[in-house]
């Protein structure tokens, strides 16, 4: 008897082809015997349900259910909604340049982005929009109205609204405006924040974010030839165009380097970008600010930043999408935008924080334990980890407001005094000088005095309660007088509420007045002055030796 | 077609076939063409998907949620039912399986017997309440969960399973024993109780609707008939979910003549309309009745309700009824997989539908809305008196349900109640009847103290809000202010809480006495206990000596 390898190859191999054909066969019935179970559930429901049904309703909630199983990137738009399908692939759409919010069940414009139609038409914050195209406004949400507002680019718009003039006075106005293509700013303030340090506030990574960066980067650097420094700020920048996220780090890092690769299901579509320009400058020492909104294309620049040892970031652990769509133009105008692949950032690894194939029993879904975060290392041997966004080099939390200006800002008081503000006066000061004094101050509380905020604290809300509970238990004979003071020592002086908060209160009504003479250039700018986080990276910044200390670090 | 042949030539007659065809495609062409493309559209869909997505994809699970997700937006009624839930379907349907006949829970790592069925083989063998399941046919069953148990204990009827089990004794340490059974179609009962109460009542409670639950309802009204002179009928629907309709039309004909109609259903497709009306002979249409309900008798039974209401031959007593005025039909689908689907709206005689809550129409946010009083419609019942449709069946006469405190509830979770009926059963060997058993004073402090030395930390609704409070005031800064007296109210009601098992003795020694009640004459003593207890039932048996008021109600 002899053992021929040949025939034990011949076996081997005609018994893995098998397999595979088997596996293979398998698949497809798997396909094939779920669609058609799919298919005649769903003739079966639009023939024999007892109400008439909308078939295309059925469909959009089935695939949306479908979906939303596998991630939330994976999306389906139906022909209604081809605008936002184009929106969300280019980042474009067709807009008159306002934001707007309800407010007490009114649509208000919220803000005006100047040189667009709104604003050209002399559209303010605090304005109220009472009818779109015919179409009353009043009970629709916010998105809704949003949806009405944009549409393709040269059709035109009318109006009904009522302009602010006085407190609670308005004048009404019908108006056409004809929509721009228009998307979000990349760069809305770029400047010195100091003789020697730029900033640079990146909100987006639209079309063009790589250039209008490039752009701000070269102008402070021909006006400020001092400029010893620059910080990129990216707080809430969600991402958006990967292209862009690798020519901004290319702004920074020679041409030629790896930055990011992508994997997916097939390894032949694997790709990987580098560098293709030739950079700005890679001497500059330069701060990344995050938080825990920015995602994405903004995780792909901080963390090649850091990876490549060519920046310090610092603020907030970032959000943790590690994941790339693309989208594709399907039959009857329909379209999917679908995750293909997972990215890798210099080091190896990959941020994405959620790992949404593998769920808790109940379907929700889990963050990445520590335990499994796997060790990567940056050029110069940092230890970084994957699997949950980009830890800050220096961390520093957002701070959160007190509950009276959440209250403030909620009951848009605070708004609607820079509303009144802005009718009464001209002009003020620059966007970085601006300060509102003690009698405008004073003014403010005035405004509130007068206006009916009832401001029941949550705690007051449950002393209610309990009360109710324990009648109902009947325990409340038993602890009566001790409820009595307590409801006493909850009682508050509203407005020794708002003093107590002053600096905070006095802070955000400035940045609210700065944005109606100034726009989102003077906000952002304003925004940036008042940051902790860019307080901090100015101070790593100014410290040579802590800077290269902290990439140097062995962490 | 003889019959047309005469009337039309046949040339003729394919023209209007044609006509008749094209006719009916067009006033259906709209959803015709539309199921095909929006089908169209996901075939595309999902070959994409599948190709591009970053993961491989799972098809059933991924479909199934789909198809899931689509359903649950339409009514909690229209469902999926897979192939492998079809076997449960079945048996929710049929009410039928082989196996020992006995409701099984988890203690202690194992599962345990929690109720064996009257007249069945667990019953049969021995096999008690607080039973622990060690061994199934020699094999431990240490650890199994209660579906992989009840997989074991399910079988071919006549086949035999042995059960090796660990049992309380007397001195309080658990012995061994083995039990041998034998499986039978266990057919679970939609009368799980009835009988005579306060000497002339016929009781009858009615759990369910599935098959031959009308037979059922027959045998135990002529059974008591048969015995004793009866001056009423109570028929309890509280609680009873539904289930077949045609069980529904038997279930009234047991009060109603032969040939009334009960419901009329309506639904998009001529095959899912029809009326039904009863068929058979009744057993009794002269004696008084009332029939109990609740916000938890839904569907068939209140076809039940309302038709007994809207031919006035019953007194309604108890709570407003869930509201479920629709009718489902399950379809095959491809692959042994099935879909159930409202396909119509049922009308009860008096032409209304009692269906509370629209699926169609959704706020802005999505969610249903229920009939507001000022839309829904007056109907008339057969003695002219006003009844509503678009809100389930309203009473006759309202009563308060029972509020469980959250002791109580707690007490039942926990398992002490179930716990301290099986010491019980250990150490007493028999006890009086069912509608005599009762614990002493004595007896229920024998109870204090064993539960004192349990772990029984329960939350009252004010303690909960007292948290809520603390986290509160302490995020809005006010904690500081008021932490003095704060901590003493919260001592208060601790205290306060030692005094609960006192407080809320009635209730608890009730539910005691049911559970032990039951450990001796399982299902018809724990019901004949309740039935002690039920102010509902009292109401109903006062009504019923009080013929005049009952015909003032009825408008005889």
């Amino acid at each position: 008897m002899q053992f021929s390898l040949k025939k034990i190859g011949v076996v081997l191999g005609c018994t893995i082809v098998l397999i595979s054909i088997y596996a293979f066969g398998n698949r497809y019935f798997q396909i094939s015997k779920n669609l058609d179970i799919m298919a005649a559930a769903y003739r079966e429901v639009n023939t024999s349900y007892v109400d008439e049904t909308d078939p295309s309703k059925l469909m959009r909630n089935l695939i949306d259910g479908m979906l939303k199983t596998l991630d939330p990137y994976t999306n389906y738009f139906s022909q209604s909604q081809v605008e936002t399908a184009r929106m969300e692939q280019t980042g474009k759409f067709g807009g008159i340049g306002i934001k707007v919010d309800i407010f007490d069940g009114v649509a208000v414009i919220t803000q005006v982005e100047k040189g667009l139609p709104a604003y050209e038409n002399n559209l303010k914050p605090g304005d109220r929009i009472l009818e779109i195209d015919g179409t009353a406004t009043k009970g629709k949400s916010k998105d809704d109205i949003e949806r009405f507002l944009r549409g393709q680019p040269n059709t035109t718009l009318n109006l009904k609204i009522e302009k602010v003039v006085g407190e609670n006075q308005y004048e009404s106005k019908t108006l056409n405006l004809t929509r721009l293509e228009t998307q979000e700013t990349n760069v809305p303030y770029f400047g010195m924040i100091t003789d020697n340090t730029g900033v640079i506030r990146l909100k987006i990574f639209n079309e063009n974010a790589a250039r209008d960066v490039r752009h701000a980067f070269d102008s402070l650097k021909r006006t400020n030839p001092n400029i010893k420094s620059l910080i990129l700020d990216l707080r809430g920048n969600p991402g958006g165009l990967l292209q862009e996220a690798v020519k901004i780090v290319n702004l920074f890092i020679p041409r030629n380097q790896l930055v990011v690769s992508t994997k997916g299901k097939v390894a032949e579509w694997n790709t990987t970008f580098k560098t293709l320009d030739d950079p700005l400058d890679t001497k500059i020492p330069v701060a990344v600010i995050t938080d825990n909104m920015s995602a994405s294309a903004s995780e792909i620049v901080s963390g090649s930043l850091q990876d490549l040892d060519r920046g310090v970031v610092v603020g907030q652990r970032t959000y943790g999408k590690g994941l790339v769509q693309i989208t594709k133009n399907l039959n009857y105008n329909t379209v999917l935008k679908v995750t293909t692949a997972k990215y890798y950032i210099p080091s190896g690894r990959c941020i994405q924080a959620i790992n949404y194939a593998e769920r808790n029993a109940d379907g929700s879904v889990k963050h990445i334990p520590d335990s499994l975060k796997v060790a990567f290392k940056t050029k110069a041997g940092r230890t970084v980890y994957d699997g949950g966004g980009i830890d800050p080099d220096i961390v520093l939390p957002k701070k959160e407001l007190s509950k009276i200006a959440q209250q403030l800002i909620s009951k848009h008081l605070i708004f609607d005094f820079a509303t009144q503000f802005a009718l009464k006066n001209k002009t003020i000061a620059s966007a970085k000088d601006f300060k509102l004094s003690e009698s405008e101050f004073d003014g403010f509380l005035q405004f509130i005095k007068n206006k009916d905020y009832s401001y029941t604290t949550e705690s007051e809300n449950l002393l209610e309660n309990l009360k109710e509970a324990a009648e109902e238990e009947k325990y409340f004979n038993a602890i009566k007088e001790k409820y009595e003071a307590i409801k006493t020592g909850l009682a508050h002086n509203k407005q020794q509420d708002v003093l107590n908060a002053k600096a905070e209160i006095k802070t955000l009504i400035e940045a609210e007045i700065v944005s109606r003479y100034y726009f989102a250039p003077g906000f952002e700018q304003r925004q940036m002055l008042e940051d902790e986080r860019v307080a901090k990276a100015l101070e790593i910044l100014n410290n040579t030796a802590k800077y290269t200390e902290i990439l140097s670090a062995k962490k | 077609m003889c019959i047309l042949k005469t009337i039309v030539s046949k040339p003729k007659l394919a023209v209007l076939a044609l006509i008749a065809a094209v006719g009916s495609i067009s006033l259906s062409s709209v959803s015709f063409f539309d199921i095909n493309k929006n089908l169209d559209i996901f075939g595309t869909l999902y070959k994409e998907l599948n190709t591009l997505y970053v993961d491989t994809l799972d098809h059933e699970q991924l479909i199934t949620a789909g198809i899931t997700s689509m359903l649950d937006q339409i009514d909690p009624y229209t469902n999926y039912i897979s192939e492998d839930d079809a076997d449960d379907y079945r048996i929710q349907t049929t009410g039928k399986y082989a196996g020992i006949g006995a409701l099984i829970g988890t203690r202690d790592n194992y599962v345990i017997i929690t109720e064996p069925y009257e007249g069945f083989p667990a019953a049969k063998s021995g096999l008690q309440a607080g039973d622990k399941i060690i061994e199934i046919n020699g094999k431990s069953v240490r650890a199994y969960k209660t579906d992989d148990v009840s997989k074991l204990l399910k079988g071919t009827p006549g086949s035999e399973v042995t059960l090796k089990i660990k049992r309380l004794n007397a001195e309080g340490k658990e012995d061994e024993l083995p039990i041998k059974l034998q499986r039978e179609e266990i057919k679970i009962r939609n009368v799980p109780y009835y009988g005579i109460v306060e000497d002339s009542i016929a009781y009858i409670r009615l759990s369910n609707f599935t098959m031959r639950a009308g037979q059922e309802v027959h045998n135990a009204l002529q059974t008591m008939e048969n015995s004793k002179d009866l001056k009423g009928i109570v028929l309890d629907l509280r609680g009873n979910p539904g289930g077949l309709l045609d069980e529904a039309i038997n279930t009234a004909n047991v009060f109603v003549n032969r040939n009334t109609e009960i419901v009329s259903v309506k639904g998009r497709l001529k095959e899912d309309s029809y009326t039904r009306r009863t068929t058979g002979d009744a057993v009794n249409t002269k004696l008084p009745m009332v029939v109990l309900a609740n916000g938890n008798s839904a569907s068939a039974a209140e076809i039940v309700a309302g038709s007994m209401q809207d031919l006035d031959r019953a007194v309604i007593v108890g709570q407003r009824t869930f509201g479920k005025g629709l009718v489902q039909t399950t379809k095959p689908l491809p692959y042994n997989a099935k879909i159930k689907i409202t396909t119509a709206k049922y009308y009860i005689p008096s032409g209304r539908c009692i269906q509370a809550i629209n699926y169609a129409e959704r706020d802005s946010t999505g969610r249903v809305t229920r009939l507001p009083d000022s839309l829904r419609t007056a109907f008339k019942t057969k003695s002219g008196r006003v009844v509503y449709d678009g809100a389930g069946i309203e009473p006759d006469v309202i009563t308060e349900p029972e509020k469980i405190h959250s002791l109580t509830i707690t007490l039942y979770a926990r398992n002490y109640i179930f716990d301290y009926a099986t010491l019980y059963k250990a150490t007493h060997s028999t006890i009086s009847p069912a509608v005599k058993f009762s614990l002493t004073d004595a007896e229920y402090n024998d109870f204090v103290k064993w539960v004192a030395n349990k772990e029984y930390k329960y939350t009252t609704q004010s303690e909960k809000i007292l948290d809520d409070l603390k986290t509160a005031s302490e995020k809005e800064h006010y904690f500081k202010n008021i932490q003095v007296e704060f901590d003493s109210l919260r001592q208060q009601i601790i205290h306060d809480k030692k005094q609960d098992l006192y407080k809320q003795k009635e209730q608890i020694k009730m539910f005691l006495e049911e559970e032990i009640a039951s450990r001796y004459y399982l299902n018809s003593g724990r019901a004949e206990v309740q039935c002690r207890y039920d102010n509902d039932l009292k109401e109903a048996i006062k009504l019923l000596s009080e013929p005049a008021r009952m015909n003032k109600i009825l408008n005889k």
